[in-house]
């Protein structure tokens, strides 16, 4: 400061004087707006630059006005009340609200202090202009409103969880260690209404609470959660939480780290929706699908298997796959004797319950409920029999019993045991009752296949004592009836040959007519045999050459031709599948025939060939003897059928009924064409396929 | 009076038949020295001397034993299964003379090693040929081997 020219003067004078001065030139300069204010009037008695440019009246409209002329008209009562209350007050200080000449309002900040001026009590007035502050202050109010809002009114949970202390999280530190202190250092500070609401609480139940406290069913797990989200900073990902309650909670979230200007991680946001139902439906379309397949995989084995003991087991071998259960069973019942067998289990563990051993149906339970297709759940089993003591021993704490059923009748029951009833519930029951259907069904049908099998055995076993009585009945024709015979022949010829002058030519001739007779009958009852034998004679299938059956049959007939001029033609008949002895009785027979019925025949012809008829090789033995008329043609085939009479042609009339017979055993046809006195021609086919 | 070694044992429960055979045989001069069984049992008493053959030397073996298969008492099969079991009687050839004509009985037979099975034709006439060539066969032709 350079002295000036009032130096001469009073010191103390010039001291107040320059003091004046200085104020003078501080209130002018000030940038704050300054004024002095009489506190009776509130005239105002001094207002310096700064004031006249911010509120824009001139000193000289000032020096008429009172600060009430500043305040908005709704302020001044205000005003009025706070210039009473602050009477005598040394410094006082307040926000206000000031209109200016333009009628625009300003918010300040005032300090006042009383002071002299011009030798009496008055008030400086420093007057800070804050609007811009105020504006600025406001719209970060506003803009913390608004995001409280958004947080509040989210349906996605946010929060923020942080920690105690920041950490490093790289590799210089030990990421385990760092991660147990995260886990009980981490606490939510802030969570909106939708995340309270995720985990089933209060905004309040969740502040302070630590990773751990999500993760207390695997903390291993959550470990490893937290480890990748702080390696990559951020993170979206499923997880599977437990709620304040405990219960199960799949939630999908968003989290990002949060970061201090050392880059130590201070804690992290989160953004999150429970996605438990979404994952629930996809969990059991999952579970859906694999129970099918097994369900599938068990109705297959079932079907392959034959007895109900292999298809029982079938099923019990896969049933934990499907339903967990620490054994499970399958009965049958036997009404008669009340019990029940069991017929397969599965066991996680040696069981005294084993296939085979047999308990009383009732021990199943109401016979009621399983009759009206109801399964039977016990929740806690009260032993009320040995099996129920045995099987808790075994550690089985309830079961579930679900009825076979067949054609309404109860056949037996599926038994399955499990730790706790919670196992039980309506899915799984249905589950079981799947299974158990196809248990019925097939248990059912193997014991018809069994019935109709065992059916089948007596059957098979009465023809075979059939058959063994037709043999001793055969036995006693052929010799009961033969032993008679050989007696009267042997007499009769004894008393011609010992008594002959004692019989006279008549006496002569009527015996030889027994002996004829007897002859007769025994070659009768030799026809009879041969051909009840052939019903039970086993044939033996073999390619067969027909020539060679043929050639072997006219061989056998040689006797019966000695003297006969007989023209016989044969063509290739070539090969079949079929039992030698029995086609080389056929051509006996039916080759005899034909010698035997062209006896009176001129240029006797006989004629074996074959033909093709409807695809079928067809064979045929074709004579011009004395035919037949067809209006008899199937009696031909007859037992004892004879359509001669013995005095023209011998025989017993079996020959036909035994080419029948062959050829039915070897699925084949024969049938007869012929004309009386024109010649007869049998027909026969064989089957290709096979014989009965 | 010593008896004279038999040539021939026939066993058989027909009355008639036996008379029948009987015949034949004279009829082709081989009825000597013949004894008849009435029934298995007989047979085999006859053959092992036991019973009311008790005092008959073992030592006489016939030469050849015709057999009936339906006996009463003992069935025609036993006895040619005893006959053919033992030591004794093993090579004493055995002729079934039957009316059966069952396939199972001449298997059986066979297997049991029966020397011939012959069916009892019904025709008289055929029945004293067959008995005269079985007889003039296993009684003239055939040697026997009596001792080891």
């Amino acid at each position: 400061m350079k002295p000036n020219k009032n130096q001469e003067r009073d010191p103390l004078e010039q001291t107040v004087d320059s003091r004046h001065r200085y104020l003078e030139m501080l209130l002018d300069e000030s940038p704050i707006s300054i004024w002095v204010y009489d506190p009776e009037t509130l005239e105002f008695l001094r207002v310096n630059r700064a004031a006249i440019e911010n509120y824009g009246y001139s000193s000289r409209e000032f020096a008429k006005m009172t600060l009430r002329d500043i305040r908005p008209p709704e302020d001044v009562e205000l005003l009025d009340s706070y210039i009473a209350k602050s009477r005598g007050m040394e410094r006082s200080v307040g926000y206000w609200r000031h209109q200016r000449k333009d009628g625009s309002i300003i918010h300040v900040e005032l300090i006042a202090h009383s002071v002299k001026y011009d030798g009496r009590w008055a008030r400086l007035v420093m007057a800070l202009d804050v609007t811009e502050r105020k504006q600025a202050e406001d719209a970060l109010r506003e803009s913390e409103h608004r995001l409280e809002l958004f947080f509040g009114q989210s349906l996605d949970g946010f929060f923020f969880m942080m920690l105690d202390e920041p950490i490093r999280w790289d590799d210089s530190v030990d990421k385990d260690a760092v991660l147990d202190y995260v886990f009980t250092h981490q606490r939510i500070t802030k969570v909106n209404e939708a995340m309270a609401q995720q985990y089933g609480g209060t905004a309040e139940d969740f502040l302070g609470l630590k990773p751990k406290d999500f993760y207390s069913h695997d903390l291993d797990y959550g470990k490893s959660v937290w480890r990748e989200f702080f390696d990559t900073g951020r993170l979206h990902v499923e997880t599977d939480e437990r709620k304040l309650d405990g219960s199960q909670i799949w939630v999908e979230g968003d989290y990002i780290c949060l970061y201090d200007d050392e880059g130590r991680i201070t804690g992290h946001f989160g953004i999150q929706r429970d996605v438990t139902e979404r994952r629930r439906a996809l969990d059991s379309l999952q579970q859906y699908s694999k129970q099918k397949e097994i369900l599938q995989a068990i109705d297959h084995s079932i079907l392959n298997a034959q007895s109900p003991e292999e298809i029982a087991q079938a099923a019990m071998t896969r049933i934990n796959d499907l339903i967990p259960c620490r054994r499970a069973s399958v009965a049958v019942f036997d009404k008669e004797d009340n019990i029940a067998r069991l017929i397969a289990i599965y066991a996680e563990h040696q069981t005294a319950l084993g296939p085979g051993v047999e308990v009383p149906i009732s021990a199943f339970g109401s016979g009621e409920t399983l009759r009206a297709g109801k399964p039977i759940v016990v929740e806690k089993i009260e032993v009320q029999n040995p099996a129920d003591s045995i099987v808790q021993t075994e550690g089985v704490m309830a079961y579930a019993t679900l009825p076979l059923l067949a054609e309404g009748e109860l056949i037996g029951v599926m038994n399955i045991g499990a730790e706790t009833g919670e196992v039980f519930t309506d899915e799984l029951l249905e589950i079981a009752r799947t299974i158990a259907a196809s248990l019925s069904i097939s248990i059912h049908q193997s014991h018809l296949r069994e019935a109709i099998e065992q059916h089948a055995e007596q059957l098979e076993k009465r023809v075979a004592e059939r058959t063994a009585e037709i043999e001793s009945f055969s036995y006693s024709v052929s010799h009961d009836l033969r032993t008679p015979l050989l007696t009267i022949d042997g007499f009769s010829q004894i008393l011609l040959e010992d008594h002959a002058e004692a019989l006279d030519d008549d006496g002569k001739r009527l015996l030889n007519i027994i002996s004829d007779n007897t002859k007769k009958m025994g070659k009768l009852i030799d026809d009879l045999l041969r051909f009840s034998r052939l019903g039970h004679r086993e044939i033996v299938l073999a390619d067969v050459s027909l020539d060679q059956v043929v050639e072997a049959a006219w061989q056998d007939l040689q006797m019966s031709v000695v003297n006969r001029d007989i023209e016989f033609s044969k063509v290739r008949l070539g090969h079949t599948r079929g039992d030698f002895d029995m086609l080389k009785i056929v051509f006996v027979n039916l080759l005899s025939n034909a010698i035997k019925f062209t006896r009176y025949a001129n240029n006797a012809r006989i004629e074996v060939g074959v033909e093709e008829i409807e695809g079928q090789s067809t064979y045929f033995i074709k004579d011009n003897g004395v035919g037949f008329d067809m209006a008899y043609a199937a009696k031909l085939f007859g037992v004892f059928q004879r359509l001669h009479s013995g005095d023209d042609f011998d025989g017993t009339g079996v020959g036909l009924a035994i080419v029948s017979r062959i050829v039915q055993r070897h699925n084949g046809r024969v049938w007869a064409e012929g004309e009386k006195n024109k010649g007869a021609t049998i027909y026969f086919t064989l089957s290709q396929s096979g014989v009965v | 009076m010593a008896q004279e070694a038999v040539n021939l044992l026939i066993v058989e429960d027909n009355a008639q038949h036996l008379e029948l055979t009987l015949r034949a045989l004279k009829r082709n001069n081989l009825s000597s020295n013949i004894a008849v069984a009435k029934d298995g049992a007989e047979a085999l008493d006859f053959l092992f001397c036991r019973g009311r053959y008790a005092d008959r030397c073992a030592d006489e073996i016939p030469r050849l034993i015709i057999l009936d298969l339906k006996l009463p008492k003992v069935d025609g099969m036993d006895v040619l299964r005893e006959i053919k079991a033992d030591e004794r009687t093993c090579r004493i050839p055995v002729v079934i003379l039957t009316t059966s004509r069952e396939e199972k009985d001449l298997r059986e037979s066979y297997r049991l090693g029966v020397n011939s099975f012959i069916v009892k034709p019904v025709d008289f006439n055929q029945f004293m040929q067959a008995v005269g060539q079985l007889g003039f066969y296993w009684l003239s032709l055939n040697e026997v081997s009596n001792k080891e």
